[in-house]
């Protein structure tokens, strides 16, 4: 830890500005989407995990994100440890097993999986030459690599994150190139998986995605929380309806207006130009990470950083299409602006890393 | 060199490619995004701005049908029957004193009333109603209908709700339904039942409250600015509960329930091949509609204060002491054990020195040498002290349980009793002094600390009739969805295969049949005429007499100082189809209060049904658990 010139002068004061903007944004989104429902709590403790989550981003930089290559397994091993450490001990709420508490504090080891699983994947990665796809065989570990935490996440139920991370994973691989037998292969195993997937699912899981596909044939559960987001965000119109009033999720209508379908709120409140801002920041932010990764001298880095990019673009697509009614209703957090502590630190903390690589992009290890 | 530059130069810009590519999916995906949202707030804005002025799409359940119970023929027990309620939307902003002044000629209700209660009344969370008043009459309903366009903010909810045919009959059974309280919606035990909401509280609507209960279902509809439904956009059908159909047999219950008329007590049959509850009574029994149409605190008052306790299913809940017919373990025991057979005489002269104590038999002057049939026909005591003896307290204790006693028999219903039965090892831990000696010949006559209930006496009677084995006791024939698809069919359950000789279990019988149908049998008042009953008397002191001179005649005795009467039997005795257990709280003598009731039941029974049809081999060889056409 050591302080270098050089890493105040290559500062990314652009994806710090970002970053401010898009907490900023979600406060005030959070502050609206709480103030009738369960009050101020929620409001709050959502900014303390925001400036935990800011002072942690802040102390990462201080290391050298290479020291990450080291330690990459060991955080590997550490992820999978806790994942199955919330199965076996977590508490059940709400009928799944997500959290690990410590008193007042619970954290979802599944979120921070993501951000490992990401790091792991670069370090399998970074000695190889661009040019060079992966092979079968290469093919096959990372199937292994990816699909213990799949499973266990899977299991908890949180069907949501469990895709995600094999979404993120997918695309660092696409990236890096496949050739087209193993890709067939992954094509074929996948197919062929789904049904059993399709077993290890919870009745009201497969509910939602025949929901999706048929809406009017849950109008009690999914289909009805899919209506009201749809009639939330449509009613926001143009400009929206202003700051606190929005109708659908301050009268109850809308169920989980805090997490899954805090995008509605604010689609409601300030309409079609609010969720552009929105969507456009996310955007500049994926299309900063996308510099960055391209920017920076070693693969480690620029792999990481694509993974973060990812991560962040699955969790936007997912999430903003769940809540148009594109998607079925998945439970991905939107970053920052859906209430949870441990996806807000998480999404801090991936944040951090690109900002960490960008910091250090003419810097040799 | 040149080439690696080359190389890299190519790897690079093949890399830019990559980056440009990915940046080109990321804007086109979040382009699609906007789109869609554009589709959403602009193009389909002001339908959805419409739509969510005024709150105006709603989520109304329907209740489903609660699943149907039925007797073992398929007669109907339990059903439903429509209720209207009248509940008022809150979500609406409306003038209630313009509502209530109009409802409340309708209802009979002052305006005040329900002014009141549409402030502090319970909600109704999900749907943010408040009910005004429950199972209104047709007219009320009527004038509510027709008046619509006036009553805003008005809705009819139509509730199902529980229609007992046969009220008094099998209620211990059956159970009621009651309102769900806080305890048991934290439990977790109850997933989908919102508070509110009625569930089983005791009997099979209780242990079967998941198959019962079915599936909501719902309507979205949409409403206009003053809330009346305008339509329903979607819908979905509730499902009704499944049907139960018990083993009970209505017209053997209805004789059952006759019988203790007047009387505190229990009376079991079960079918001893199969484990089958044909009936199980308890009496003083209740009206399980006056749950239904909602309970007054008077009424309440007066079940709960009532002192011979109508709630208590006295079949599993009651725990008395055997006495006598705890000799029937004991002669099979005895037997086991090679401490008599059927051949050896003991002396019983009426009076037995059992260390500084004496020990006198119901006859005074004794039975003479006695042999075990006419020791079990004619309920000797001094015989069976003699074999208590022989035996020990723990070894009578492992017989006993092997029987199925001092422990619950797993019937599905709520708080059935263990029963007790005394070891040495428990008595040093309850009392904290050692087993007496003496105390086991009381034990051996059914009295001491033992304590059994009806259900457990007539299972054993059973284990005696089919030769051999302790079945679990079946309240549930089968249940079918509510298309009339069985779904789960019962089958019957050996708990345990006792381990004596055919041939003693045939000595043990024989000496039942002769306690019924021999000159000196102490159930004679159990015969039937063509038939041949096979049975056990048994007379429980309630309070201590020293000398038996002393004992007055019943009408005498104050009714909380007279013994309890039992009787088992099972009939008929070459084929046994019914196993029957009777207490009769404070009847007296076991042989002139309970024997009479089997005789009459056992009569009306036979008239009436023909036998199992169960296949019985000329040397008892019995396969149990064939399905019979009762």
């Amino acid at each position: 830890m050591w302080f270098d010139r050089r890493l105040i002068k290559n500062f990314d004061w652009i994806l710090l500005a970002l970053i401010i903007a898009i907490i900023g944004v979600a406060l005030v989104n959070l502050y609206s989407a709480t103030s009738s429902f369960e009050g101020r709590g929620v409001f709050y403790r959502q900014a303390l995990w925001v400036c935990i989550g800011f002072g942690l981003l802040i102390i990462s930089l201080f290391f050298n994100y290479h020291k990450l290559e080291k330690y990459a397994f060991l955080l590997y091993g550490a992820a999978v440890a806790l994942l199955l450490l919330v199965l076996l001990l977590g508490p059940t709420i709400s009928g799944s097993r997500r959290w690990i508490t410590l008193g007042q504090i619970s954290f979802q080891p599944s979120e921070v999986t993501k951000l490992i699983l990401i790091i792991v994947l670069a370090r399998v990665f970074f000695r190889r030459p661009w040019s060079e796809p992966v092979n079968l065989w290469e093919l096959l570990v990372l199937l292994i690599l990816i699909g213990a935490p799949f499973l266990l996440i899977l299991k908890e139920p949180d069907l949501g994150t469990s895709l995600l991370i094999t979404f993120i994973a997918a695309s660092m691989i696409l990236f890096v190139g496949i050739r087209w037998r193993p890709l067939a292969f992954m094509t074929g195993a996948l197919l062929f998986f789904t049904p059993l997937v399709w077993n290890f699912l919870k009745e009201y899981q497969k509910q939602r995605i025949t929901t999706f596909l048929h809406p009017d044939r849950d109008p009690l559960g999914a289909g009805y929380h899919i209506l009201q987001s749809k009639i939330a965000v449509g009613s926001g119109q143009f400009a929206g309806k202003g700051f606190m009033a929005s109708t659908q999720s301050h009268l109850h209508f809308l169920p989980e207006h805090h997490t899954d379908f805090a995008f509605s709120v604010l689609a409601e409140e300030w309409g079609f130009i609010g969720s552009l801002i929105v969507l456009l920041l996310f955007l500049a932010i994926m299309v900063w990470g996308l510099l960055i990764a391209r920017s920076s001298r070693d693969k480690f880095g620029s792999m990481v950083a694509i993974g973060v990019v990812s991560m962040f673009f699955w969790q936007v697509c997912i999430n903003i299409g769940m809540v148009t009614g594109l998607l079925p209703v998945v439970g991905v957090p939107l970053p920052f602006i859906s209430y949870g502590g441990s996806s807000v630190i998480s999404n801090m903390l991936a944040l951090g890393l690109l900002m960490n690589i960008s910091m250090r992009r003419f810097m040799f290890s | 060199m040149e080439r690696l530059i080359y190389a890299a130069k190519e790897e690079i810009s093949n890399l830019d490619l990559r980056f440009l590519l990915a940046a080109l999916i990321i804007v086109l995906v979040i382009g699609s995004l906007l789109v869609r949202l554009w589709f959403l707030q602009i193009y389909h804005g002001t339908y959805y701005a419409d739509l969510s002025l005024n709150n105006r799409v709603k989520l109304r359940y329907i209740s489903p049908l609660r699943g149907k119970i039925y007797d073992r023929q398929g007669t109907l027990l339990v059903s439903n029957r429509p209720s209207f309620d009248v509940c008022v939307d809150l979500d609406e902003r409306i003038d209630w004193t313009k509502v209530s002044g109009k409802l409340s000629p309708i209802l009979g209700m002052t305006e005040d009333e329900l002014l009141a209660r549409i402030d502090t009344g319970e909600r109704d969370q999900l749907q943010n109603t408040v009910r005004l008043k429950s199972d209104i009459s047709w007219l009320e309903l009527s004038q509510i209908e027709t008046n619509r366009y006036d009553l805003p903010g008005v809705i009819i909810q139509v509730e199902p709700k529980r229609d007992y045919i046969y009220p008094g009959l099998a209620s211990h059974i059956v159970g009621f339904l009651g309102e769900i309280n806080k305890n048991e919606l934290m439990s977790g035990d109850y997933k989908n039942v919102q508070s509110g909401e009625y569930i089983g509280k005791s009997g099979v609507e209780k242990t079967l409250g998941d198959y019962l209960r079915g599936s909501k279902g719902g309507r979205q509809v949409e409403v206009d600015a003053s809330g009346r439904e305008v339509r329903t956009i979607a819908r979905q059908n509730p499902i009704a509960g499944d049907d139960i159909y018990l083993t009970l047999d209505l017209s053997l219950q209805e004789k059952l329930q006759e019988e203790l008329e007047g009387q505190v007590g229990a009376i079991v049959a079960i079918r001893p091949s199969t484990g089958e509850i044909l009936a199980m009574a308890s009496s003083p029994t209740f009206d399980q509609n006056t749950f239904v149409r909602g309970m007054t605190p008077e009424s309440w008052k007066e079940i709960t204060s009532n002192p011979y306790k109508p709630l208590q299913n006295k079949a599993i809940q009651g725990q008395y002491p055997p006495g006598s017919v705890f000799k029937v373990i004991m002669a099979l025991a005895g037997l086991q054990e090679n401490v008599i057979t059927e051949q050896t005489p003991l002396k019983c002269t009426g009076q037995h020195r059992f260390g500084n104590r004496v020990y006198h038999c119901w006859k005074k002057w004794g039975h003479g040498a006695i042999k075990l049939e006419d020791a079990l026909a004619q309920s000797c005591d001094i015989y069976f002290y003699q074999v208590g003896q022989m035996l020990g307290v723990d070894k009578i204790a492992e017989y006993a349980r092997m029987f199925g006693l001092s422990q619950p028999t797993a019937i599905l219903l709520d708080h059935e009793m263990p029963g007790l039965i005394p070891t040495s090892a428990w008595k040093l831990k309850r009392f904290n002094v050692p087993w007496q000696k003496g105390e086991t010949l009381s034990l051996a006559i059914g009295q001491s600390f033992t304590l059994v209930t009806p259900l457990q006496v007539a299972r054993f009677m059973a284990a005696v009739a089919n030769n051999g084995y302790v079945m679990k006791p079946r309240l549930v024939r089968k249940i079918t969805d509510n298309e009339g698809r069985t779904i789960r069919l019962m089958e019957p359950e050996i708990v345990t295969t006792l381990p004596f000789s055919k041939t003693h279990l045939s000595a043990v019988r024989k000496a039942l049949k002769e306690a019924v149908n021999g000159e000196r049998g102490t159930g004679k008042k159990a015969q039937v005429k063509g038939l041949t009953v096979a049975g056990k008397t048994g007379t429980v002191q309630v309070v201590a007499i020293k000398d038996a001179m002393n004992r007055r005649k019943l009408e005498d005795m104050p009714y909380e100082h007279r013994d309890h009467a039992w009787f088992t039997c099972f009939a008929p005795y070459e084929d046994p189809d019914i196993a029957l257990a009777i207490i009769i709280e404070h009847g007296g003598h076991g042989g002139s209060t309970a024997a009479p009731v089997a005789q009459r039941i056992f009569k009306s029974y036979f008239e009436h049904h023909e036998t199992s049809g169960e296949v019985l081999t000329r040397d008892w060889k019995r396969e149990p658990g064939k399905k019979n056409n009762g």
